[in-house]
């Protein structure tokens, strides 16, 4: 028994996980599990809990609760359970179609992995051509994340001492002239223009305004890629 | 050799990501075009040239062979990470119900699924598509043509059912 319940928790992927190692290492019967059973078994296994994250530990903590309040309803005569407004049969056919779809996810997961193995072993090409560019139809989850991982590059620190403000309407006002001249620019571009972090988060903002006021377009190719901004007319 | 099936070879060649079907009905004979393409590709596959072509993601794709794995991979092999089980998790769950909500897919896991949802999108593995016209509007998430890639899967409905499942189970 104490092997059985030895049982690290951060080994599964979360109580239904560990619901589905209890009954297969019981040899039960997915479709007819026996509360009780599963129940006292799932507590004494979270007892020995120390996760250190909180979250983790309440979704087990609350699987216990259900399962505890699942028991009882089950130890219920029968009419009783109904009279109080709650088919044990039920709940538990309903809890049982929910452990069995996790499993069967759980097995999709493991059909993945090995797909993934195979598939590879089969070397991509990586590509210099670039793809058609498609309109960045607001997908600023895809621009944020270019941002990042731009400003991350080192700069050259400038050591001069001045004020270090730098005005956005005034960047915006320079950029918009800077656009009916040069009708499009790539953005790595314009951050070379930058000589501090600051400006280039002010850049980045002016661009942004500049989107919102239809002035500039962005289109992107790839996932964090440079992109291109054009001139709206 | 005949025109079509070089453009076929050589448009695969140089894009080295898929190529999907619809590409080649825009550029060839769309009658049949499917079966023909399928041809070409046995063909060629069968001339052992240490490159293949398989079929992803509704449409073709040209590959080193797996069986020169081994010695290509040290200096073109793309070293990323493979994928956790709790991502791995998340993904199946997206694939068989999207459009889906982070909150509907830790209904079904029984755990929170934020960090693995945050990996998946970084991966280009799923997308947002949207947003459920429900209280709170969240986002849903679908998976990518990437993700068929991915895992060489030609398309969704290969994905092994739940009723097959169940029935090998039993």
């Amino acid at each position: 028994m104490k092997d059985l319940l030895d049982i690290k928790l951060s080994n599964f992927e979360g109580p239904l996980d560990l619901l589905l190692h209890l009954i297969y290492k019981n040899e039960l019967d997915l479709y007819d599990i026996p509360i009780s059973l599963i129940a006292d078994q799932f507590i004494e296994s979270i007892k020995g809990i120390d996760e250190v994250d909180m979250e983790a530990a309440a979704d087990f903590i609350q699987m216990a609760s259900y399962l505890i309040y699942l028991k009882s309803k089950m130890l219920l005569p029968h009419q009783v359970a109904l009279d109080e407004g709650v088919d044990p049969e039920e709940e538990k056919f309903l809890f049982t179609q929910r452990l069995i779809e996790y499993s069967f996810y759980k097995d999709v997961a493991n059909y993945l992995k090995e797909k993934e193995f195979f598939s590879q072993r089969y070397i991509v090409r990586n590509s210099e051509i670039h793809l058609p560019i498609e309109g960045l139809k607001g997908d600023l989850y895809k621009l944020a994340s270019s941002f990042y991982k731009l400003i991350d590059r080192e700069k050259e620190k400038i050591v001069t001492i001045k004020k270090d403000t730098i005005d956005l309407e005034e960047t915006v006002e320079n950029l918009r002239e800077f656009f009916k001249d040069e009708k499009e620019v790539f953005w790595d571009r314009l951050l070379n223009m930058c000589n501090s972090r600051r400006e280039m988060v002010v850049y980045f903002l002016a661009v942004l305004e500049l989107v919102k006021q239809k002035i500039v377009d962005i289109f992107q190719s790839d996932n964090f890629e440079n992109f291109l901004v054009r001139y709206n007319g | 050799m005949d025109k079509e099936k070089q453009f076929f070879y050589s448009s695969l060649f140089l894009s080295g990501n898929v190529i999907g079907l619809s590409f080649y009905i825009k550029t060839m004979d769309p009658i049949n075009l499917e079966n023909r393409l399928i041809t070409y590709m046995e063909q060629f596959n069968e001339l052992n040239l240490g490159i293949k072509i398989r079929r992803v993601g509704e449409g073709f794709q040209m590959v080193s062979d797996d069986e020169m794995y081994e010695e290509l991979v040290k200096f073109f092999g793309d070293r990323s990470e493979t994928l956790s089980k709790a991502m791995l998790e998340t993904l199946a769950v997206i694939a068989y119900k999207q459009p889906i909500t982070r909150m509907e897919i830790d209904e079904v896991r029984g755990v929170n699924s934020s960090s693995a949802v945050k990996a998946l999108l970084d991966r280009n593995l799923i997308r947002v598509a949207g947003r459920k016209d429900v209280p709170g509007k969240p986002l849903m998430y679908v998976t990518t043509n990437y993700f068929l890639e991915y895992f060489g899967i030609v398309d969704l409905a290969d994905l092994p059912t739940l009723r097959e499942w169940q029935e090998l189970k039993n």
